[in-house]
């Protein structure tokens, strides 16, 4: 087959799959956007039930009439142009749109979950195993229910739903997800209350050694003596303690 | 009474019976009276060799009639070269005091006397028993009985047994006694003898001719006349011995080896040579007289017994030579003072002949001699004077026109000193014959030479001294009798009669030369030579009207006179060996024609002069400048011309090349014939014609009348010249040279490389390829092709560029035309140029024995075929791509169309596919694919050199690699969108419909919609 002649079919057949990469364009963008549609869709959806089960009378900052708008121009472009419409700037402006919305919903969410948990954050921050001396059964015990409420608390409850039911439990949803972020808290805190009776029950020298030993300067091993190595051995916390080289 | 014309008065008999080449010895008494002459002798001491005092014939007389030494002897050496009268002086002194009282004289004569006839000499008449024992032994010697190749062989047993003891030989020189002397010495005395002995050696030096026969010869018969042997001939000389590898290599092993070393060292063959001639004399002795006589024993005898007789013992010894093998003795036996305690013996006299150096190593004798007596006259006013010198040839003239028998009857019944009559006073002819030709003091006459010519064939022979033998052999003997045969014929004086002369002669000068030959065609050369020789001194025109007549030139008369109108060219340089100028010298005028020349071109004027008339050669200046001035001429002629010729740069160079083309013969600068054009023959007309060029270049002013010879000069050189133009012109018009023609053939083939030539090509067409301009740019690789021309194809071209302009400016050299030597071609000889145009074309045999153009053309056949294989690759690669019936720019449009619209759609992988094609596509669009299918036909067939050669260096390739290029990367291109569709459909796994696609973001528009306001309000 000569050049020309090659050419000839091959024109027919670039008309052809030019045509045929038209339809498949259009369906793509159609479909790009029905995922974005329905994506936002479910998100509003959940943030319906998130706020009905926390109580939240706030509403999510949506610019609904920016929605309607791009909502408009677009059916008017499907009128007008049929499947081409998905591929015209309507489309995309109420795919962007449809984006910002979500984004934002997304953001109002997150934020009034994380407000839940601001009681319990002194209780989280007091759980830092740097800060903790004591008995490894409390520390490990404070130390894991904040590092539940730490990791629960970052969690989006809309698109995380499913997590948190595995975390929190309750087939209820957020009620007795609340519950048992309480239920967490309380075993932090008497965690927490243990920890502080045993060390109370220290002799001065030792909780000096650990209030020193805790400090940024720490506790100097040529300050360590016999008696004070007796002495945290006797309270059982010394091998809490290990030797760093300044 | 016969006119005096062509007149012989001598007689051949008596010529031959008065020229004997050693007339001292030789010649009757009568005749050797008759021809005496006494010629004056320098008188001094036998080391010194030049100066002395003159002397005469009777003062040697008188010095050998002297009082004896103290020591009771008195010798005096006679010393000159050969010839030069020595024996004649010998002789005469002898006869002089034939009759002097109380002296018992002893002749050796040279000739005629062997050794063993000196020592028989030396004892005649003498009795005694020393005298008696050497008859005896005379008797008893090998030689007395045996033949002479018994005796040769003897003699080189002799020599055997002699060097096998060299220490034993009584050597004249020292023997060495150390060194490598020594050492040599002692090697030849141990191998010498087998060298003498063996059989191949022996046949060599016995051969007819050889070494031995010659010294057997001289021993027993002593010298003959007119055998050319010297003082030499008594001796062994390295040559003797077998030196070349034949003679030597058929010797045996001892000899062999011996031989091969004396080859190859000379200082060893020198030695061997000398131990040999060490023992001659010795042999000499043994085989001719006898080992057994010792000579000094036999001269005290032979003394005593004179002495007893009141005797002196007085020697003449015409040359000492003749004692060879004895002659040690002798010498030793005669310095034996008269006077000692054995007793006294008798006075000795010994006059005697010797060359110039023969007592150099004896000292002993030397110093004993008395003042020796010089033949080395030179000829001249300081010497031999011209008179003399007539005299001494009148008297040979005169005993030439005597019958020999009377001479000798005359002599024999003399009764006075003027007993021998002068034969021109019974000569009818006497009075003119004197008057025209002169005679010698003595009265006899000149005839046939005159004063003049006599005087310059006398100074011709005696170059350095005056020589008896040259005058009496030349001027009389060969002269005589060679006159003699020419004067009936009309001949005399011919060229075989004069031609001892030539070389030393001042010659006529070519001009007169040239004009003689003019007018005397058929005699110029006798009437030339009468000029030459028998013209006054200073003038070659000046000849009596009687001699002319006398040899029958009367009808030359009046033409001679015209000859004197070029009176002023007579000038004749003396030559150049002549020591002293002869009576019959011309001097130079004092203002000639050549005067005005300047100093460089007067000297080859004059060279010229004697390159003629002495046949000396021209020297490598002159030879230079004539050709020059010859080339300069004829080119002038040519470019002015009938015939069409370029004289460009290139003429000089290769058409008419003055060191190739021109031949001056007899130069001393090597030249070569093959080649020339133009050779100038060694003539007097050349010589004229050359010396009319010389005056013609350098004197353009001068005047004819004051100077009449010059219309001549002009005239000669204008015909020659013309003569020579008409050799250079049918050397230009013939046939071209066989380096033309392959420069002809090269230029054609270089021309169809860089594309010159047309296909069928006519006779014109190959003219006009040819001198087509080679362009830088011709045949050159146009970048359309990312591989370019085939390595050898565009070395090819690269050479055809370089070569095209090389051989056109041969070709244009060989057959343009051009207007001066400035003016560019303006015309080409194409009926000369065709035929090797046609010869080749006819074949297109790309093969020159020529090394200008041979690389070329080895390399024209490998070139094609490759670039050939690569066009008929390229062709057939894309054949099937391309469509014959649809135009090339219809269907570059649709292939672009097509690419740029998968570029459009994404689909088109090679990026830069569009452009590269839409460039080979506005390449010649409306040619190539003509020139593919052309060449597609052409590579279908059978292609002849020219046909291919005209297709490779043509546009075609470049064509055919714009379509090969373009549909190569169009296919390539097609392809790779094909594939990409058929990929692309296979991922999208077919169409999807876009009403449900459209339906269902409707759908979801609608929900998000609505949950947007719900959550929002």
């Amino acid at each position: 087959m000569t050049l020309y002649d090659q050419c000839v079919d091959l024109q027919v057949k670039l008309d052809a799959a030019q045509t045929a990469d038209a339809s498949v364009a259009v369906v793509a963008k159609a479909r790009q956007l029905v995922q974005v549609l329905n994506e936002a869709s479910t998100y509003l959806a959940g943030i319906e039930a998130f706020k009905s089960r926390m109580n939240i009378q706030e509403r999510p900052p949506l610019d609904a009439a920016a929605v309607m708008e791009a909502v408009r121009a677009f059916r008017g472009g499907l009128s007008s142009h049929g499947a081409n419409a998905f591929q015209h700037q309507p489309a995309a402006k109420l795919d962007r749109v449809t984006k910002e919305q979500q984004a934002r919903a997304t953001r109002w969410a997150t934020s009034r979950w994380r407000e839940l948990f601001d009681p319990y954050q002194p209780l989280i921050e007091r759980a830092d195993p740097d800060q903790m001396v004591g008995n490894s059964i409390h520390r490990v015990t404070a130390q894991a229910r904040a590092a539940t409420l730490t990791m629960v608390k970052g969690l989006d409850p809309i698109t995380k739903a499913d997590e948190l039911k595995a975390r929190l439990g309750g087939d209820d949803g957020t009620a007795a997800w609340l519950d048992t972020i309480d239920s967490i808290a309380a075993q932090l805190q008497q965690a927490l209350q243990a920890i502080d009776a045993e060390r109370a029950a220290l002799s001065p020298e030792v909780q000096q050694i650990l209030q020193m030993a805790s400090s940024e300067e720490g506790f100097a091993l040529s300050d360590l003596t016999t008696s004070l190595l007796d002495g945290l051995r006797l309270a059982g916390i010394d091998t809490d303690l290990v030797v760093r080289r300044r | 009474m016969t006119a005096f014309r062509n007149f012989v008065c001598w007689r051949d008999d008596a010529v031959l019976a008065t020229t004997p080449r050693d007339a001292g010895s030789v010649i009757s008494d009568g005749h050797f009276q008759a021809i005496h002459y006494p010629l004056k002798v320098r008188r001094r001491r036998l080391e010194q060799r030049s100066g002395g005092t003159w002397a005469t014939e009777t003062e040697v007389m008188e010095a050998l009639k002297a009082p004896l030494r103290p020591d009771g002897y008195l010798l005096i050496p006679i010393v000159g070269g050969a010839g030069t009268g020595k024996s004649h002086l010998v002789r005469w002194v002898k006869g002089q005091t034939q009759d002097q009282p109380r002296w018992e004289s002893r002749y050796l004569q040279k000739n005629r006397t062997g050794l063993r006839r000196a020592v028989e000499i030396i004892i005649r008449g003498l009795t005694g028993p020393k005298i008696e024992e050497v008859r005896e032994a005379l008797d008893a010697a090998p030689a007395h009985s045996e033949a002479d190749d018994v005796l040769g062989e003897r003699l080189l047993d002799e020599l055997a047994l002699l060097v096998a003891r060299p220490d034993d030989l009584p050597t004249h020189s020292e023997t060495p006694t150390g060194g490598e002397p020594l050492q040599m010495r002692t090697k030849l005395a141990k191998e010498l003898p087998d060298v003498l002995h063996d059989p191949v050696v022996r046949r060599k030096l016995l051969a007819e001719g050889a070494v031995i026969p010659r010294l057997v010869g001289l021993a027993l018969r002593g010298r003959q006349d007119g055998d050319g042997l010297d003082d030499d001939a008594t001796r062994f000389s390295p040559s003797d011995l077998p030196d070349t590898f034949e003679e030597i290599g058929e010797a045996s092993s001892g000899a062999r080896n011996l031989l091969l070393r004396l080859a190859s060292l000379s200082k060893l063959k020198d030695a061997a040579v000398a131990v040999i001639n060490e023992a001659l004399p010795v042999a000499a002795k043994r085989f001719a007289v006898s080992s057994q006589v010792d000579l000094i024993d036999v001269f005290r005898d032979i003394r005593r017994t004179l002495h007893q007789d009141g005797k002196e013992l007085v020697f003449f010894i015409e040359d000492l030579t003749v004692l060879h093998g004895v002659e040690r003795e002798f010498l030793d036996a005669i310095i034996e003072p008269a006077h000692g305690p054995d007793g006294d013996m008798c006075g000795l006299r010994v006059l005697f002949a010797v060359t110039e150096h023969h007592f150099d190593e004896l000292d002993t004798v030397r110093t004993r001699c008395e003042d020796a007596y010089w033949f080395d006259s030179r000829y001249g006013d300081d010497g031999v004077d011209q008179d003399d010198a007539l005299s001494f040839l009148a008297r040979y003239l005169n005993a030439a026109r005597i019958a020999p028998t009377a001479i000798d009857e005359a002599w024999t019944s003399r009764h006075s000193a003027t007993w021998l009559r002068n034969a021109c006073s019974q000569c009818p002819h006497q009075m003119a014959c004197h008057e025209t030709f002169g005679t010698s003091d003595e009265g006899f006459g000149l005839y046939p030479f005159n004063a003049s010519a006599a005087g310059r064939f006398i100074q011709a022979v005696s170059p350095d001294r005056f020589d008896p033998r040259y005058v009496v052999r030349d001027l009389v003997n060969r002269f005589l009798l060679q006159a003699a045969a020419d004067m009936p014929r009309g001949d005399f004086p011919s060229h075989s009669s004069l031609e001892p002369f030539d070389r030393n002669s001042a010659p006529l000068p070519p001009l007169i030369s040239a004009r003689i030959r003019s007018l005397r065609a058929i005699d110029h050369e006798r009437v030339s030579n009468i000029l030459r020789y028998w013209s006054d001194p200073g003038s070659p025109t000046r000849v009596s009207e009687a001699t002319l007549d006398a040899f029958g030139l009367d009808d030359f008369i009046r033409e001679l006179l015209s000859l004197q109108t070029l009176e002023g060219a007579d000038f004749s340089p003396a030559p150049q060996d002549a020591h002293t100028p002869a009576r019959g010298d011309r001097a130079e005028p004092s203002a000639t024609i050549q005067s005005g020349l300047k100093a460089s071109w007067r000297g080859h004027f004059d060279e010229l002069s004697m390159w003629a008339g002495n046949n000396r050669d021209l020297s490598a200046t002159a030879t230079k400048d004539l050709r020059e001035l010859v080339h300069k001429t004829i080119r002038e002629n040519v470019d002015n011309g009938p015939t069409p010729v370029n004289l460009g740069d290139q003429f000089n160079e290769t058409r008419f090349v003055r060191d190739t083309h021109i031949v001056i013969h007899g130069s001393v600068t090597r030249q070569t014939v093959e080649n020339a054009v133009v050779v100038i023959g060694r003539t007097e007309t050349n010589a004229a014609a050359l010396q009319g060029l010389i005056i013609a270049k350098e004197l353009q002013d001068l005047k004819t009348q004051d100077w009449p010879e010059a219309a001549y000069y002009r005239r000669l050189a204008a015909t020659t010249v013309e003569a020579w133009t008409n050799d250079v012109v049918r050397t230009l018009i013939g046939s071209p040279a066989q380096s033309v023609v392959c420069a002809v053939h090269g230029l054609i083939v270089a021309s169809a490389v860089l594309g010159h030539l047309t296909s069928r090509p006519t006779p014109a067409d190959y003219l006009e390829a040819m001198f087509h301009p080679a362009d830088s740019n011709d045949a050159a690789p146009q970048p359309v092709s990312p591989d370019g021309p085939p390595p050898k194809w565009a070395a090819l071209v690269s050479k055809a560029r370089e070569l095209k302009p090389r051989l056109l400016r041969t070709i244009e050299a060989e057959f343009g035309e051009s207007r001066g030597t400035r003016g560019g071609v303006r015309a080409i000889q194409a009926d000369r140029l065709l035929p090797p145009v046609r010869d080749f074309t006819s074949t297109w045999d790309p093969v020159s024995d020529d090394p200008a153009v041979s690389a070329f053309m080895r390399a024209v056949l490998p070139a094609a075929d490759e670039a050939w294989e690569a066009l008929s690759h390229r062709v057939t690669d894309v054949a099937a791509l391309v469509d014959r019936d649809r135009s090339w720019a219809e269907q570059t449009a649709k292939v672009l169309t097509v690419l740029r619209a998968a570029h459009a759609a994404g689909r088109l992988q090679d990026g830069t596919a569009v452009d590269e094609l839409t460039r080979l596509a506005d390449i010649n669009s409306d040619r190539v694919l003509r020139s593919f299918y052309a060449c597609s036909d052409a590579v279908a067939k059978d292609n002849t050199l020219p046909e291919k050669l005209v297709l490779l260096a043509g546009d075609t390739p470049d064509d055919v690699a714009v379509v090969h290029g373009f549909a190569k990367r169009a296919a390539t291109a097609v392809d790779g969108i094909e594939q990409d569709l058929a990929d692309r459909q296979s991922a999208a796994g077919g169409a999807t419909d876009s009403e449900a696609a459209v339906t269902l973001a409707l759908n979801a528009v609608t929900r998000f919609a609505g949950t947007v306001e719900s959550v929002a309000s």
